[in-house]
């Protein structure tokens, strides 16, 4: 019933899409250099050469797949030690120590480390990683936490009363409750992840992958490969939520549960 | 009593004051006797080290220079990107659907897209300095403050609309006595998370552009000359700034002025 009804105005704001995309082409195409020069911004005919160029060598695969393997190791190892300290953080005299810890690391803009893991680390691949795994280590703390929080202690005293072991405990309520926060944050996770790898590519440029690429090209004043590199990072950033965001989802429709932010 | 009506038990305030002194100290001890020790000056510096760093920029001014740069470039990014994001969710929101249509893909991309990518690009373009480290913070505040200021023009009940509706009230009425207020306790929200993120933002672009001057700035040339001392000196004070920052949007949000944000 609504099909047909609905049709003409998708069409109609898919065109009115394009229109505004093709005018902002053709104003970029068309602009003077003194207003937005060659050397910044490229055009947009140099850019999809530039394009075509970095895909058929192989180049922006091979970049993608370094950046993208430095946020998922960062996640995979930052997401566990996270879920970690916030067990220990459940504890009386863990949170006593630790909640003011994570607090003062909350604050501190993570993305001034990479002067520290320079130093530590020299310019190798490490320092990328280590920021990643600083950066995503306390959202996934957060998330832990916030799901032990919502256990309800009266549902576990029941469970003991009726005998229930720690193991039955843990599994029946304690990740059965973190569970949706941690899925929802995975979603927030990646984002903030693949922003810390870009950020540490850039500020250490070594290796191939994307930051550094980018880094080597604006240097360079090459304007068509730099914005060719800044398309890529935002398809690639796209493809990472979709492909994220879609089982998750998929995930809270088959089980019932609420997963926030997703 | 608070002016938002919660009461401050002083002897809690007490007990998480020493909480931290006591963990403060701690870590003091275990940064003095255990890591300085056994690691190099150059990866990790003595803590009175840092410490003696802060009193010189205290005492010389510099601290304060350097703080009121990367506050100065974050403040200014964060009012210009809330300011744009706030009229665009409004005409999003409120306007044309088509509006939306077309603005909101725009900005769902730049909330995708890992903003230090910009970077490059504003050095190249604007070179190094006040300007382009503005745009940046502003370019990353926009997506936040947007995305939370529409979702809550979005997530009022249409029954409550119907029925003023229903009393005779205008578009204009609706939109100031039932969008407005309900918007304000998401976009409390959305400016707590965006307040953190600017600062971060300035002093990461300090540190990508390179920067003679800021926070960030300091971080970059300190670590280029292994001055570890003056580098934890400045994230020290970035940490500072930021908490400021979080607790006072905190508050605002708590306050009576922008209800928090529900649901």
């Amino acid at each position: 019933m609504a099909g047909p009804a609905r049709r003409p105005r998708r069409v109609r704001v898919l065109g009115a899409r394009l229109a505004v995309l093709a005018l902002v082409f053709a104003v970029w195409q068309l602009l003077p250099q003194s207003v937005l020069p060659d050397y910044a911004f490229g055009r947009p005919a140099g850019v999809l050469a530039a394009l075509v160029s970095l895909i058929s060598s192989g180049t922006a695969f091979i970049a993608t797949a370094e950046t993208l393997r430095t946020t998922l190791l960062g996640i995979l190892v930052a997401a566990p030690i996270g879920i970690l300290v916030a067990f220990a953080a459940a504890a009386a005299v863990g949170a006593w120590v630790i909640e003011p810890v994570t607090t003062v690391l909350y604050a501190t803009p993570k993305v001034g480390l990479i002067s520290l893991f320079i130093l530590w680390f020299g310019l190798s691949t490490r320092g990328h990683f280590a920021l990643v795994l600083m950066t995503v280590g306390p959202v996934f703390y957060y998330a832990a936490r916030q799901g032990l929080s919502e256990v309800d202690p009266n549902t576990v005293i029941a469970f003991r009363l009726m005998g229930a072991g720690r193991l039955k405990i843990a599994r029946s309520l304690v990740i059965r409750s973190m569970t949706p926060n941690l899925l929802g944050v995975t979603r927030l996770a990646f984002p903030i992840a693949f922003g810390a790898t870009v950020f540490a590519e850039l500020r250490v440029p070594v290796g191939v992958n994307l930051g550094a690429l980018l880094s080597r090209y604006a240097l360079a004043l090459d304007g068509d490969n730099t914005v060719a590199i800044m398309l890529i990072m935002g398809v690639v950033a796209y493809i990472l939520d979709v492909a994220i965001s879609r089982p998750l989802r998929a995930y809270a429709q088959r089980t019932g549960t609420g997963i926030p932010a997703v | 009593m608070t002016r938002s009506g919660r009461r401050v038990d002083p002897r809690a305030a007490a007990s998480t004051a020493g909480r931290w002194l006591v963990v403060a100290a701690l870590a003091y001890a275990a940064w003095r006797w255990l890591l300085a020790p056994s690691v190099p000056r150059v990866f990790v510096s003595d803590p009175d080290a840092v410490l003696h760093r802060l009193q010189l920029w205290i005492g010389d001014g510099t601290l304060l220079s350097l703080v009121v740069t990367t506050l100065s470039e974050s403040v200014a990014g964060f009012v210009a990107g809330s300011l744009i994001a706030i009229v665009l969710a409004f005409a999003c929101g409120l306007g044309p659907q088509m509006v939306g249509e077309l603005v909101e893909p725009a900005i769902a991309s730049l909330y995708a897209m890992p903003k230090f990518a910009f970077i490059p690009l504003l050095y190249v373009w604007l070179g190094n300095g006040f300007v382009p480290i503005v745009i940046f913070v502003a370019l990353t505040v926009l997506p936040i403050v947007f995305l939370g200021m529409l979702t809550g023009l979005r997530t009022v009940d249409p029954l409550r609309v119907q029925m003023l509706r229903l009393f005779g009230a205008s578009q204009r009425q609706v939109a100031s006595k039932l969008l407005l207020p309900h918007g304000l306790g998401y976009l409390g929200t959305s400016l707590t998370i965006a307040s953190h993120n600017s600062v971060a933002s300035a002093v990461g672009a300090e540190i990508l552009f390179g920067s003679a001057d800021g926070l960030g700035g300091t971080m970059y040339r300190a670590g280029l000359t292994f001055d570890t001392a003056s580098v934890l000196a400045a994230l020290f004070a970035a940490t500072v700034i930021s908490s400021l920052y979080i607790r006072l949007f905190q508050a605002v949000s708590r306050s009576g002025s922008v209800p928090p944000a529900r649901g």
